[in-house]
């Protein structure tokens, strides 16, 4: 993937970041898998973050989600994998 | 006899791309104004500053804010014992604030010693014909890593690379690989290296993104002297070292190849420390102001004398151990959120001031020949060296003795593995947020590291620090507490690498 695909996937996530915040009841970070590494590449980092194990959705062998989700909240993976379908064809 | 280790000049010539240079200079200037920086550290140099001013920059630093270079100035003239001991105060409070009572480890890792250039201190030199020289094949490299990750017990290393073909991007990327790869077993558990930070020679951009992808740590690359006139006389012209902007801007390069965190440093003593210091704070600056995130880490080696050295006993900037403690609470007092280095190189007693001075990070049980883990004999060896440790203490013993003085030894690597790095990281340090993950982590890599490794003596002394660290917890941090207790457990009955 480039650098132009890579501003494309940080342009996709910030217009869905606040829909999946809301479902998630916490922060959602876009990151970016390099073998052993996740590096963070967009989302927002409040002051206070909460202390839960980040539950992390896999979009493609390079990008991921990293979401922290507030007490009663679930993530729902397919639903989320739905809004970033346009990943698969940026290449 | 001595091989022939002469690099091909077509390897030699292609090393520096200078529109990799030049895209980041402002009209064809580079951000360290000498003459600048030579002015504002002779403002009122021998006047002690007025006490209520230097108390002003100390309660900024305390709201964990960085300094400006005229405030490190002032700091810089700061000798008064008194308002020294303020300062050194102070910078164990920023430490704490930020980071609390825990102190990473590492191991250096030297990989090679095969050497393009001709730094005049340095016994890596390409012209020393006494040094013995080595570059570490796979096998080799795993039997280094079966020692370090199975016998001592180390998860992060500093990797460290020499300017040369047979240390090239290639070979970087095939011994990360091999190094993330060593499983060992031991008394409790298993353990691996986590996270493989690397010091090597500046690269290019499209260099950089393979390294990068290799899944590293940290990128470390010092710039020697930042002083102009001394980094000509120290890297001989017709050296790929020679060209002081193609180092500058190493780290520039580094973050538009995707690494977000990097290390810089300056190799204290070769010229005025002042200066050096200064010119790490417009570092810092200008990474933050034109790609928004400073460094990482900030290291400061010691240059000591050495045989065959242009640094002698009478050279005129090698630094006392007074400045040396200043150099380190003003380095903690100017970027209050950037980790720490203080290695070997320096003595243990040095060492354990610097933890009350706001360093973050140490290595221990460090062998710095190349294949020294494996090698059976423990003595130092000055021909194949880069310069002689100051403390030899094994990994067991620095924690024992920073125990004593009530600090946790942390072996988290977790922050990289889950996406707290970069922008995000400096952001959770400058909140205070990092810290509470960090004492989490803390405990759990400690306790792990005590099941498995520790002696004794280490453990009995260890053990109530870490009951006191979990009543903090308990404490201070209800809401973490159930997710952390059900990791503790997990770890106590030998489950490894649980992070939060
Ligand atoms: S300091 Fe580094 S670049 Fe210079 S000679 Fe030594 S190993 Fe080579």
């Amino acid at each position: 993937m480039n650098g132009t695909s890579t501003s494309r996937i940080v342009r996709l996530f910030e217009s869905a970041a606040s829909a999946l915040e809301a479902d998630a009841g916490g922060p959602v970070h876009l990151v970016r898998l390099i073998g052993p590494r996740t590096s963070f590449v967009a989302g927002r980092v409040p002051d206070e973050m909460p202390f839960v194990a980040s539950v992390r959705v896999i979009l493609n062998e390079q990008w991921a989600l990293l979401f922290y989700p507030a007490p009663g909240h679930s993530i729902d993976r397919e639903k989320v994998k739905a809004m970033f379908k346009d990943l698969y064809t940026l290449s | 006899m001595q091989v022939d280790h002469t690099a091909p000049a077509s390897w030699v010539n292609t090393r520096i791309k200078q529109d990799e240079v030049f895209k980041y200079m402002d009209h064809g200037r580079d951000f360290i104004p000498d003459d600048e920086i030579e002015a504002k550290i002779r403002v009122d140099e021998g006047k002690e500053p007025d006490p209520q001013q230097v108390r002003a920059i100390l309660a900024k630093s305390m709201a964990i804010k960085d300094l400006t270079t005229d405030e490190v100035a002032v700091l810089i003239r700061v000798n008064d014992k008194a308002m020294l001991e303020e300062m050194r105060q102070t910078a164990f409070n920023v430490k704490q604030k930020v980071y609390d009572n825990r102190i990473v480890t590492f191991a250096p890792f030297y990989l090679g010693n095969y050497c393009v250039n001709r730094c005049s201190y340095c016994g890596f030199n390409h012209d020393n014909d006494t040094c013995k020289r080595k570059v570490l094949n796979d096998e080799e490299i795993r039997h280094e890593v079966e020692v370090l990750a199975g016998k001592i017990g180390h998860k992060r290393l500093i990797v460290v690379y020499g300017e040369h073909p047979k240390n090239d991007v290639d070979y970087i990327v095939e011994s990360l690989k091999t190094i993330y790869s060593v499983k060992t077993k031991t008394r409790n558990g298993t353990n691996s290296i986590r996270r493989v930070n690397v010091n090597a020679p500046p690269f290019s951009i499209a260099d950089l993104k393979r390294i990068n992808e290799a899944g590293i740590g940290t990128y470390q690359v010092f710039q020697e002297t930042y002083h102009k006139k001394t980094y000509a006389r120290m890297h001989p012209v017709n050296t790929i070292k020679g060209n002081y902007n193609w180092r500058l801007y190493c780290m520039h390069r580094a973050m538009e190849a995707g690494i977000d965190d990097v290390g810089i440093g300056a190799l204290f003593g070769l010229y005025d420390w002042r200066f050096e210091l200064m010119a790490l704070v417009y570092h810092t600056q200008e990474l933050e102001k034109r790609l928004g995130i400073g460094a990482h880490t900030v290291s400061f080696p010691r240059l000591q004398p050495a045989l065959n050295s242009i640094i002698t006993p009478d050279w005129p900037y090698l630094v006392s151990d007074e400045d040396f403690k200043k150099i380190m609470m003003i380095i903690r007092l100017a970027v209050p959120y950037t980790g720490m280095i203080v290695t070997a190189r320096e003595k243990a007693e040095i060492r354990n001031e610097a933890v009350m001075m706001g360093v973050t990070q140490m290595d221990a049980s460090s062998r710095i020949e190349i294949g020294g883990y494996s090698d059976v004999v423990t003595a130092q060896k000055e021909n194949k060296q880069q310069f002689i440790l100051g403390d030899t203490r094994s990994l067991d013993a620095l924690i024992r003795d920073l125990a004593a003085m009530g600090h946790v030894t942390s072996f988290c690597t977790a922050g990289y593995r889950c996406g707290r790095t970069g922008k995000c990281i400096m952001d959770l340090l400058r909140s205070g947020t990092e810290g509470k993950f960090c004492k989490l982590n803390a405990v759990l890599t400690f306790q792990e590291w005590l099941d498995d490794f520790a002696s004794d003596d280490t453990k009995r002394l260890s053990q109530p620090l870490i009951d006191r660290e979990i009543n903090e917890i308990k404490q201070k941090n209800p809401q973490a507490l159930d997710i952390f207790i059900n990791y503790y457990e997990r770890v106590k009955k030998g489950e490894r690498d649980l992070y939060l």
